[in-house]
């Protein structure tokens, strides 16, 4: 029964797609269908005809969705907005995650609440992951943009690295300043004195 | 201060509740609003609901459909204040538009004109064995739906039968354009303009004729809300009247338009929100302009004042639309979503 389920994925991020197919699969999805480019999303979802739709809340296509599920004559069986009222947590934490879920009438609650909670964790950790990275890149920036301010003190003083690096940690310590701050004045000091 | 935070989407009607914010009258008032920019008006009816915003800029008549639970939740929202009237129109793509002025030349003139020929270009299109003409609204539960419905029907055409009517996001219309997937479509500000200027469209019909001084977006609250009893109802409420008389003064829309369009707000062109603050709009890509000093309204009590006669009329609209089925209970239920008991203790 449950492996004639299809369920449907509109995400634009293609790797937060892969981690919530991922987690349909093992909750026993067999058909799994992911749709970034949305624009045909109104002639696709006849065809698709899904038992469950995951969107990202990110998605402006989320108001012709509910239009389809309304009224359209290219949805066979009705589908609608999934909300628990017994459980206002669940919808909440839902929505504070970004992801919203439309099941078709007669799918059973429980098992749909499982997969609503699978989507939030899930939806939760990608946005930890997407903070790390951009904390991991914007590290290595300061990383690269330390190196030069360096390469440039060692030729303007003549001195090693080991001295750069002290004479630029000693600077921004007695001027309460980050390192990498005191390295961008110094590549904008050089940048405009040539 | 009292904090609030309201959610709203990136279009002209926001303006009287960005410039509260923006040119201090929220502030002044002893307001801290935290403006939200979203991207559906799904994301505003939840977000609210949950609690995740306190007010939202809302389409009329998603806040009465939300109360009746017709659309995919049921909510008691309250509307406490009217953000503006008008400021919709209904563009047709650049190849739609010429089979309208081949039909009947001059017709685009006039938006009557132009519904007597889509009337004979839907005719055409049937004997030709063509696929119907498809036409977008924002959402189900908007003026935009029963607007192109009206314009339809001055032609002849049956919108229910003679065309499909489907959703498409304002950013995504011209997109849709160029796949085929649509016509043409109603929208809001500045999106006619905005398609006009990339050459892909000819604004036809305005709100502000179809359906004259039409309630649009309101400011919506849930009905529990602490907003509905406490001293933050008032509040808002002199602010964004404050805010409402600040844009529609000729002589401040350079700077409304400027701080509209910056990037954290709508992340546009001043110029074309300017546009469409003046009514001074720009029709085709040829350059024809139209004067509509009415295009779209923010000020005055008798706009800003949420009638419950002003709830009836959208449930009216939803009824005439098939959307609901008419009864006694639904539109009282309607009427009472606009409620002037906050607007009226604010100026006590």
């Amino acid at each position: 029964m449950d492996s004639q389920l299809k369920a449907l994925i509109v995400d634009e991020s293609p790797i937060r797609a892969a981690i919530i197919e991922a987690g349909l699969r093992e909750a026993g999805f067999s058909e799994v269908i992911r749709l970034d480019t949305t624009v045909r999303l109104i002639a696709r979802i006849g065809e698709i005809d899904p038992d469950i739709v995951v969107i990202d809340l990110a998605n402006p296509q989320r108001d012709t969705l509910e239009q389809m599920f309304l009224v359209s004559r290219l949805v066979k069986r009705p589908i609608t907005m999934f909300v628990d009222q017994s459980d206002a947590e669940q919808t909440r934490a839902a929505i504070e995650a970004g992801v919203s879920a439309y099941v078709v009438d007669g799918l059973r609650r429980e098992r749909v609440k499982n997969i609503v909670e699978m989507c939030v964790t899930r939806f939760r950790a990608y946005s930890r992951l997407e903070g790390d990275l951009s904390q991991a890149r914007g590290a290595l920036e300061d990383r690269k943009t330390i190196d030069r301010a360096k390469a440039l003190v060692m030729k303007a003083r003549g001195i090693d690295e080991e001295a750069a690096y002290a004479l630029l940690r000693s600077t921004a310590m007695n001027k309460k300043k980050r390192i990498v701050e005191i390295a961008r004045s110094i590549l904008t000091a050089s940048e405009l004195l040539g | 201060m009292i904090d609030v935070r309201i959610g709203y989407l990136p279009l002209t009607d926001a303006a009287s509740l960005i410039a509260a914010v923006d040119f201090g009258f929220a502030e002044q008032e002893g307001l801290r609003v935290d403006l939200q920019r979203d991207v559906s008006w799904a994301n505003l009816r939840d977000k609210l609901i949950v609690g995740h915003i306190e007010a939202a800029h809302l389409l009329a008549p998603l806040a009465i459909a939300t109360t009746l639970g017709i659309g995919q939740v049921r909510s008691a929202l309250r509307a406490i204040f009217v953000l503006n009237a008008n400021g919709t129109a209904i563009t047709l793509s650049t190849a739609l538009a010429q089979e309208v002025e081949a039909a009947r030349p001059g017709a685009l003139k006039s938006y009557g004109e132009t519904a007597l020929a889509l009337g004979d270009v839907v005719e055409r299109r049937r004997a030709h064995g063509l696929r119907p003409l498809s036409f977008a609204s924002v959402f189900p539960f908007s003026s935009h739906t029963y607007l192109l419905r009206r314009f339809l029907s001055l032609g002849g055409v049956d919108p229910a039968n003679d065309v499909e009517i489907v959703v498409v996001p304002p950013a995504y219309m011209v997109d849709c354009i160029d796949k085929g997937l649509i016509d043409g479509f109603c929208v809001g500000s500045p999106w006619n303009s905005l398609a006009v200027d990339q050459g892909r469209g000819v604004i036809v019909a305005l709100g502000s004729e179809l359906a004259p001084d039409a309630a649009e977006k309101v400011l919506a609250v849930p009905a529990t809300s602490s907003i509905m009893t406490g001293p933050a109802g008032p509040k808002l409420v002199r602010a964004l009247t404050n805010a409402s008389r600040f844009v529609s003064d000729p002589s401040n829309r350079e700077r409304v338009a400027h701080a509209l369009g910056k990037p954290d707000r709508f992340g546009m062109s001043a110029e074309v929100i300017a546009r469409t603050l003046s009514g001074e709009l720009v029709l085709d890509a040829a350059g024809r302009t139209r004067s509509a000093p009415a295009f779209i309204r923010f000020e005055g009590r008798q706009l800003n004042r949420p009638e419950p006669s002003v709830g009836s009329l959208v449930y009216g609209e939803m009824v005439a639309a098939g959307q609901i089925k008419a009864s006694a209970e639904g539109a009282k239920l309607a009427a009472q979503v606009f409620t002037p008991e906050i607007y009226d203790r604010s100026f006590a």
